[in-house]
Formats: structure tokens, C-alpha cells, sequence
């Protein structure tokens, strides 16, 4: 244990290295996927969207290129390829079905989960998207089983003034609040992106944006997910003066 | 103690001692700058003296001219210096140092009347000399890495405080005894320094293989320090550098002077300086800025000419708190408060009998020992540990040229647990642990770990040959595992060159880091076999080579990866296997004013983690590992030292990440790796300084010493840390430099 406490506090240290900030948007990644709903009964379907954004950082909702089952990791139970058949497409957009009873009950057998359980199966996805021409996979559970809902941002501010529509000014010298709230299921986590500045605490319900520049403007984005598959986002813009 | 002191001499022309000036000086034991008492000087074709209480003598009236002057006491060995005595005035007063080879790094004591040749890989080095080796700031734990087999890991480093990575093996394959016992940990933070300082060690035997049966529970190396008795003169020191400083104070107690204690304590000063040197940027803030202590006190007892009684006290702490308030991307948790504590507290008494055919020891501890590690983020490792032990040591020789060994030891631990961590990283894990990410390894309780063994072993040595052969059981009780190990052992002297050969099987328990909480997992396994050979080229200069071969059984590996959940309860098997293979070389030169050696070790060490596996490179294969040491002892007086050391090393294997996917719910990138250990990092390489300066004064003398560790600001890269995405690198490297002066004053 003794090895793992030197391990552990020499990255502490040595992480803070000198890389790209994880809130900035200008830099062509996925941001977010969403199920809706984050759990599905038999009969119902998920539909399974993006927030990406470029390297521009304008950020954008929009449907993945490719859904697929995972391919198998080492330890990890893998789903049995029929199970292929509950991903499909639709005038553009992905979906996830659930199954009917009887085979939820094939695959809680394939993932090793009791047989006389009703609990939800986590159905792991391969979300895959191009942007800026490079290939960007992503990974996404969605429970077949059971029902869900994603959270909701009820509101998302910039020291105290509400986001959402618009550009809201702010000075460029100083240090900004931006606070967001929401409702959901289970135990909530937040992270915010910025097109401009510096953000601190960033994964914090409250984070600090700091260092923008005169004249700057772009996008904020927040992110909130609960322990149960949830997601939810919302956009708002800002404008340095 | 293992002193093999040599002697200064002052050599010149032959010259009768006349009617003339006073010569006056003193004989110091050159590893202890101690005085000598009754050392015989003598004016070479003229007159003869003892050396007082003090180590002082003089010669009334020596005629001017060119002397050789020869000082003695068995068994001191000789060097030379010059004396001139001019017709004006008496010339300096003379200081001769006796240079004492007491540090020896060496294979096993064997019987006391019957040193053994030099063991494969294994070698002698003077006290002087390991306690001068540039970069090892003076501590001789830390110099014996510059020794062939040794990989290098560097000072400051994520493994500087591992441990002792011996021929390619993990640490945990590799033990560190004291006086007989193994201790939790050997070096303090960083490995800046080690947790005994080097005035309280008489020996260290460094044996990266192929040792006998007295010693197990390792399937590696064995580093076994012998603690040294006090003087039965008074003497001490009070040390201070930008490392630490400390205090040390030996002698008599009675006036029988069959009774000695010595006593030492040392606190790190790095805390003091390390404000200085720390960013500014205020996201890291040091509440118990990195400190440590360390004491130890032994008496000895010389109860009747055949008995020796002894006790030893030693303990540890080491204690730092910082809280980080910059965000961590890679692992969120792993920010805000931060608290260790580690320490340990050991008592070893001892009985040893000593006859003409029989020598026994029987040896008693107990220990205590602790770990906290307290964070903000719901992670905890709470760890309290409670031992106790005997051993009993033998060699009884029942008709020569025919002796016995045999011996046997309990052990018996306590742990109290209350952990909530991460699982610590395995040897071939390229992850580093996350706590935000991992599963926890949860549990509280207590542990009780028995460990018994037993050995013995028959020698037979006559004229030039030398065979024993023996074996050794191990019982880990706590999980009854029961192991006998058959190892066997042949040396020959052929004129100037000496051969030896070993084989045997090694075993090491499960008792690395979380290994104890799975009673499941059975003890590693190691076939060791060495040949070695040692030819004495001329006088002062020595070649050693080995070669050796490990095959490694039973490896304890995941059984899936580390960060499986669904294998909490079992998540380690006996299925690894591996091979280590190479050759090591020492040059050695040595004369009245330096020592110098050469140390090439080239090895490969690979394992497989399940039969259907490929074989990779083990995490610290270093194929090339070569040191050169050297120093120099100059000036009139030989006041002056000077060394350097240089090391050029293989990088360390390591694994690249090929890409990585975002995992939406956790809000985490999880990298993809390539080939495991397909990579290296570059081509180490490192000078280091030291420089010493004596002064004499009447009853006590100064030293002063600059020692430098990567004098020409390389710091290596020796692992890489990634961006949240894993799309950028960066990497890790050594310390740029790392001086340290200290002074030290001597009585």
C-alpha cells in the first residue's frame, strides 16, 4: 500500500500539467450522449443523440454516424450478436429498442446478471461520430428494463443573470459566476465548456470563469448527469465587454 | 565486524633517524575518523612507537631527510605516504588515515574463521568507499545501487520508493533485513535517503541471488545490514545538510568497557527549503510540508568471552499534508486534501554464542508499524500493523572438513485494516490507479499472517573447494502454503581465479500491497541458478563476471484487469510466469588514494500474464545498466576527496495509449493501449559530483561535502502523464539536480 500512497500523491502533484483546458470548446469532440428515455420497458424505443462541438467551438446537437454494439473487452461480459438487431435507424436518427421479455431474459443470461432478477440490463453502445474528419467513439449505457428519465437544467446563470436566449454580456477584467440548477433522479454531476476564458471548477454546480478578453463571444454549455444513465445540456452565449 | 582496515605508510628512501626536528601525528581510522590507540608507527630502518589513547605519537629528534614511515595494527592493511624533514623547522604533523573496508557488500556470513569467496554478483566494497559514492548524499542503502544488478529507478521518481529492483525482478521479489529481520520500508520519501544512517551500519550483504538457505521469503535479491555495535571509545557527531541533520554518539558504558551503546536520530531539513523551490501558482498548498525522523539506539553486552548480548531499537516517520485545489481532469477525485503518515518502530535483542565449533544466535523482535493515507474524496487506507518474531541461527562443524547450518524462524503479524482505495497497481498495469473511476478495494478488519521456516545444509570445504547443499522450508500459515526449497552451492579457488555456481528454488509469499486479503493465492516461484567467476588481473585490481538465468512460476497477475468490478473478491491469480536472463561485470581498482569500479549489467526480463498470452517486457528490463565510480583522495594531507559517478542506462519499457473513447456517463475518457511495455522511454543518463574537505583540529575534526546529483541538469523522462482526452503528452522526468552540502563535526 505503501507503493500506491507514493503513486497516488505524485499525481496529485504532477497532474497539473500544462495541457488543454477539458472546458474549452475549441476542440472537436463529443460533449454528451443522450437516451431518451435513459431506460427503456419492452415496447418502448430510446433515441440517442449528440452534443459535440468543433474546433471552432461551436457546439451542436445532432445524430451519431454509427451505433454498434462494443466490441468485447478483456473481463468484460459481451452482448450476444442477435442483440445487434435492437439497434436501429430511423429517417437519420438511432434507436434502441427493448426487447420482449424473453429476450431481456437471454440477455441477463449473457451478462451474467441473476435470472429471476427484474432489475434493468445495462446495454453497452458504441457511439461513433466524424468530426473535423477524425473519427471521435464514444461509449453509452442505456438500461433495457425498467423506466427513467433524464434529468432537467431548470436554470443556468452567469453571476445571477439567466442564460439561454441571447448573448449576455459580462466584463472582460474579472472573475464570473456561472451556476446552474437542475432536477432528477439520483445523484447529479455537472460540467461546464466555455468558447472563451479560463474555467475553474469546472465540474462543480458553481464554476468560475476568469482571463476573457475584450470583445470575446461564444458559446457555454452545461451538462448535467445523474448515476442512472441521465443526461442532460443546455446552451447559453456570452459576450466579453 | 567485518573491519579490514588498511594501514597508511609513508614510503621513501631508506634514511637513518639523526639528531633533528620532532615529528609528531596521528593515526584516525579512516571510515570512522575515530583515533587508533595503540597502533604501532615506525620510522623505517629507525626508531618504533605506539600511538596514545588518542592516536597521537611522536618522534623526538628525526634527522632532516626523506622518510618512509609505516603504521600497523593487525588488522589494519598498509598504505604509504612520503615524509620530508627539513634542517629549519618540524615539518606538518602527520595524519594517517586507516582506511577501513567495513561496509562489505558481500554474499552471507559464513563462518566466522572462514570468510567466503565472493559470491556471483557480488562483491567487496570499503566502508570509505560506499560512504563516498557521488550522488549517494553519504548514505550507503543508497549507494549500493550503483552495484551490477541493480536497476536504476532514480531519486524523486513515482518508483523512487519502491524498493530495491534486483536483476529484473519486481521489489516485491527482493527482502530487507536487519539484523535478521525484514523491515516495511527501506528509504524515506523519494528515496533521498535511507531509513538507517550509515554510521550505524557495520555490513551490508547484497546478494542478487542464488543465496543460501538462512535466508527466503524472497525470490529475487536479499539486501541484508547488519547494525554496528558502538565504539568502546567515546566519539560522535553532529551532522546538517540541505537533506537532514542529525546526531550520533557512541562509547563505553562502565569502565569494563565490556558494554558499549551507540545512539543516533536524524530530521529531514528539506521542508525547510522546500518553500523556496515550490510554484507559486497556488493551486498546491503544503499543511504539513514533507518531513521525516528517524532514531535508532543498540547496546552491547560482551556478557563472558563466549557470549555477546545486544539490543537494538530503530524506528521511522514519515508525514506530509498538502491540499490541491486545481482540478484534475484525468481523475476528479484525486483533488483537495491530501494527509500521509507512515512509520514504524522495531526492537531486536539478541544472544549470540560463539565456540571453536559451534556458533549459535538467537535473535527476538517486535515491531509496530503504521499508514495513514486521508483524503477529501472518500478514500481512505488506515493500516496499523503489530509483529513479533524469533529466529535461531546455527553452524556447528561436526568433523572437518564438515559442517552444519540449520536454523528456523516464526513470524507472527497483526494487521488492523480500514481500507477504501483504489487497487494498487501490479507490475504490467499501465493504468495508473483512479479514484474516481476504480472500484474500491473496501474492507475492515484484522488480519493475522503466521510465517514459519526452517533450514539447513551441510558444507564441506577442504583445500580449494567449497559445497554445501541444503534446502529450506517456508510455510505461509495463513493460507497453508507449505514450500521446500532444495538449493545447493559450489565454489573452487584456482590460483588467482575463483569459480562459483548456484542453483535453487526461491519463493516469495503473497504479502504485496492488497495481496494478504486473498488467502487463495499461493507463493511465487523461482528457479535461480548463477555462475560467477573473479580473477585478480594485478595487485589493486579486480574483474568479476556473472551470468544467471531466472525462471519465474506462479507469477500473481489479475485476473482480468485492475479495474474489473466484477472481480473484487478474486482478483488476482497464480498464473504468470517469466524469465530473467544476463550477465553482470565489475571492474574494481583500488590504491592508497582512490577507488574506482565499472558496472555493466546487461539483462532481459520478460513475463507472460497467462499461457495464451505473448511475453512482454518486465517493467523495469533495463538491457544496458552501466556505472562508473570513481574518487580520488588528494592534498598533503589527503584532506581532500573528490568523486564522480556516471550512469547510462536503458530507458524503462512502457506502454503507449493508441487512442482513446469517451465514456458519456462517467463524463471520462478511457484510453486504449498498445502493445504492453512496446515502448521505451529515452536513453538515461546522469553525472554526479561529490567533494569532501577534512580539517584537524586538536580533540575533534570538521568535515564538509558538496554532493550533486545530475550535475549537468538532464533530467530524464521516465514515464508520461496525458490530457483529460489522452490526445496530448507530456512527460515525466527526474529531478534536474539535486546538491546537497553538509558539514559535519567529529569527535
Amino acid at each position: 500500500m505503501k507503493r500506491l500512497v507514493g503513486l497516488l500523491v505524485a499525481a496529485a502533484v504532477v497532474s497539473c500539467g500544462s495541457f488543454r483546458d477539458p472546458g474549452d470548446l475549441h476542440y472537436a469532440r463529443t460533449l454528451a450522449v443522450r437516451a431518451e428515455p435513459p431506460r427503456v420497458s419492452p415496447g418502448q424505443r430510446a433515441r440517442i443523440d449528440l452534443l459535440v462541438t468543433n474546433n471552432e467551438g461551436v457546439p451542436v446537437e445532432r445524430a451519431p454516424d454509427q451505433v454498434t454494439l462494443p466490441q468485447a473487452r478483456p473481463g468484460r461480459p459481451a452482448a450476444p450478436p442477435e442483440a445487434a438487431q435492437l439497434i436501429t435507424q430511423d429517417n437519420g436518427a438511432w434507436y434502441v429498442s427493448a426487447p420482449s421479455a424473453e429476450v431481456l431474459a437471454a440477455l441477463r443470461q449473457a451478462f451474467g446478471l441473476p435470472p429471476d432478477s427484474d432489475a434493468p440490463i445495462p446495454f453497452p453502445l458504441s457511439v461513433s461520430v466524424t468530426l473535423d474528419g477524425q473519427p471521435r467513439p464514444s461509449e453509452k449505457v442505456v438500461w433495457l428494463g425498467g423506466s427513467a428519465l433524464n434529468p432537467v437544467i431548470t436554470t443556468m446563470s452567469v453571476d445571477g443573470r439567466p442564460m439561454g436566449e441571447g448573448l449576455v454580456p459580462i466584463t472582460a477584467a474579472g472573475e464570473h459566476a456561472l451556476a446552474g440548477t437542475a432536477e432528477g433522479e439520483g445523484t447529479l454531476s455537472y460540467a461546464w465548456y466555455t468558447a472563451f476564458g479560463e474555467l475553474k471548477k469546472y465540474r462543480e454546480p458553481t464554476a468560475t470563469l476568469e482571463k476573457a478578453l475584450p470583445g470575446e463571444t461564444g458559446a457555454v454549455v452545461l451538462v448535467v448527469r445523474n448515476d442512472r444513465g441521465g443526461v442532460a445540456w443546455k446552451l447559453g452565449s456570452l459576450r466579453a465587454e | 565486524m567485518k573491519l579490514l582496515l588498511t594501514t597508511v605508510l609513508v614510503l621513501a628512501t631508506a634514511a637513518p633517524a639523526l639528531a633533528g626536528q620532532p615529528v609528531q601525528g596521528i593515526v584516525l581510522d579512516g571510515s570512522t575518523a575515530l583515533p587508533i590507540p595503540g597502533a604501532t608507527v615506525r620510522i623505517v630502518g629507525g626508531a618504533v612507537t605506539l600511538t596514545d589513547k588518542y592516536g597521537r605519537f611522536q618522534f623526538n629528534d628525526v634527522a632532516p631527510g626523506t622518510y618512509s614511515v609505516e603504521a600497523a595494527k593487525p588488522p589494519f592493511q598498509s598504505i604509504a605516504d612520503t615524509l620530508v624533514v627539513a634542517a629549519e623547522s618540524p615539518p606538518e604533523p602527520l595524519q594517517l588515515l586507516l582506511i577501513g573496508e567495513v561496509a562489505s557488500v558481500a554474499l552471507v556470513e559464513e563462518a566466522p574463521k572462514r570468510p567466503p569467496p565472493p559470491a556471483p554478483g557480488g562483491t567487496e566494497v570499503a566502508r570509505e568507499e560506499i560512504t563516498h559514492v557521488p550522488g549517494a548524499r553519504g548514505d550507503v542503502l543508497t549507494a549500493v545501487q550503483s552495484l551490477p544488478g541493480m536497476a536504476n529507478v532514480g531519486t524523486f521518481t513515482m518508483n523512487a520508493g519502491d524498493g530495491l529492483i534486483i536483476r529484473g525482478s519486481s521489489p516485491a521479489d527482493s527482502r530487507v533485513l536487519v539484523d535478521g529481520f525484514e523491515v516495511p520500508l527501506l528509504y524515506h520519501f523519494g528515496a533521498v535517503q535511507s531509513i538507517l544512517p550509515s554510521e550505524m551500519i557495520d555490513d551490508v550483504s547484497y546478494q542478487p541471488g542464488g543465496f543460501g538457505v538462512d535466508e527466503g521469503r524472497a525470490s529475487s535479491g536479499i539486501v541484508a545490514v547488519n547494525t554496528r555495535r558502538g565504539s568502546a571509545q567515546l566519539g560522535g557527531f553532529a551532522e546538517v545538510s540541505f537533506i537532514n541533520g542529525g546526531l550520533f554518539l557512541q562509547g563505553p558504558i562502565g569502565s569494563s568497557r565490556r558494554a558499549t551503546f551507540a545512539v543516533s536520530a536524524r530530521r529531514s531539513l528539506i521542508d525547510t527549503f522546500l518553500p523556496a523551490v515550490l510554484p507559486k501558482d497556488g493551486s498546491l498548498s503544503f499543511t504539513v510540508l514533507p518531513k521525516y525522523y528517524d532514531w535508532q539506539a543498540r547496546v552491547d553486552w560482551q556478557a563472558a568471552d563466549r557470549w555477546q548480548l545486544s539490543a537494538f531499537l530503530f524506528g521511522t516517520y514519515d508525514g506530509v499534508a498538502f491540499a490541491s485545489t486545481a482540478d484534475n481532469p484525468n481523475d476528479p477525485a484525486l483533488t483537495g486534501d491530501f494527509k500521509n503518515d507512515t512509520q514504524f518502530t522495531r526492537f531486536i535483542a539478541s544472544a549470540t554464542y560463539e565456540g571453536p565449533r559451534l556458533r549459535n544466535r538467537l535473535s527476538l523482535t517486535g515491531d509496530t508499524s503504521g499508514l495513514v493515507f486521508d483524503t477529501s474524496a472518500d478514500r481512505y487506507a488506515h493500516f496499523t500493523a503489530y509483529g513479533g518474531g524469533v529466529r535461531d541461527e546455527l553452524r556447528y562443524t561436526i568433523i572437518e572438513p564438515l559442517s552444519i547450518k540449520a536454523g528456523g524462524e516464526y513470524l507472527y503479524q497483526w494487521w488492523d485494516l480500514a481500507i477504501k482505495f483504489p487497487r494498487p497497481p501490479k507490475e504490467g498495469d499501465p493504468m495508473m490507479p483512479s479514484f474516481t473511476f476504480d472500484p474500491p478495494v473496501e474492507t475492515a478488519g484484522t488480519y493475522r499472517v503466521p510465517n514459519a521456516a526452517a533450514w539447513t545444509a551441510a558444507e564441506w570445504q577442504k583445500g580449494r573447494w567449497f559445497l554445501a547443499a541444503g534446502g529450506r522450508y517456508d510455510g505461509a500459515l495463513y493460507n497453508r502454503s507449505h514450500i521446500f526449497q532444495p538449493r545447493t552451492e559450489a565454489k573452487v579457488t584456482l590460483g588467482k581465479n575463483r569459480v562459483r555456481a548456484t542453483a535453487g528454488l526461491y519463493t516469495r509469499p503473497p504479502q504485496y500491497n492488497d495481496e494478504n486479503l486473498y488467502p487463495e493465492l499461493k507463493p511465487e516461484r523461482a528457479w535461480q541458478f548463477t555462475l560467477g567467476g573473479e580473477r585478480e588481473l594485478r595487485e589493486g585490481l579486480t574483474a568479476q563476471a556473472t551470468a544467471f538465468y531466472t525462471d519465474r512460476r506462479g507469477l500473481i497477475v489479475y485476473a482480468s484487469n485492475r479495474a474489473d468490478a466484477s472481480n473484487v473478491d478474486h482478483p488476482y491469480v497464480n498464473r504468470g510466469t517469466g524469465r530473467t536472463y544476463g550477465a553482470e561485470l565489475l571492474l574494481t581498482t583500488r590504491g592508497p588514494s582512490h577507488f574506482a569500479w565499472l558496472a555493466y549489467t546487461l539483462s532481459r526480463s520478460v513475463r507472460r500474464d497467462a499461457p495464451e498470452m505473448a511475453e512482454r517486457l518486465f517493467d523495469f528490463d533495463q538491457t544496458h545498466n552501466v556505472i562508473l565510480v570513481g574518487s580520488y583522495r588528494f592534498g598533503k594531507q589527503k584532506h581532500w576527496q573528490a568523486g564522480a559517478r556516471f550512469q547510462l542506462t536503458t530507458g524503462k519499457p512502457w506502454t503507449p495509449v493508441t487512442g482513446s473513447v469517451f465514456n458519456s456517463d462517467l463524463n471520462y475518457y478511457r484510453p486504449t493501449y498498445g502493445t504492453l511495455n512496446s515502448e521505451r522511454t529515452e536513453l538515461q543518463h546522469q553525472l554526479d559530483v561529490r567533494i569532501d574537505r577534512t580539517w584537524f583540529f586538536n580533540k575533534w575534526r570538521m568535515k564538509a561535502f558538496l554532493d550533486v546529483q545530475n550535475v549537468y541538469l538532464h533530467p530524464a523522462a521516465y514515464a508520461y502523464q496525458y490530457s483529460y482526452d489522452y490526445s496530448q503528452k507530456d512527460a515525466i522526468k527526474t529531478i534536474p539536480i539535486l546538491p546537497s552540502l553538509g558539514l559535519r563535526g567529529e569527535f
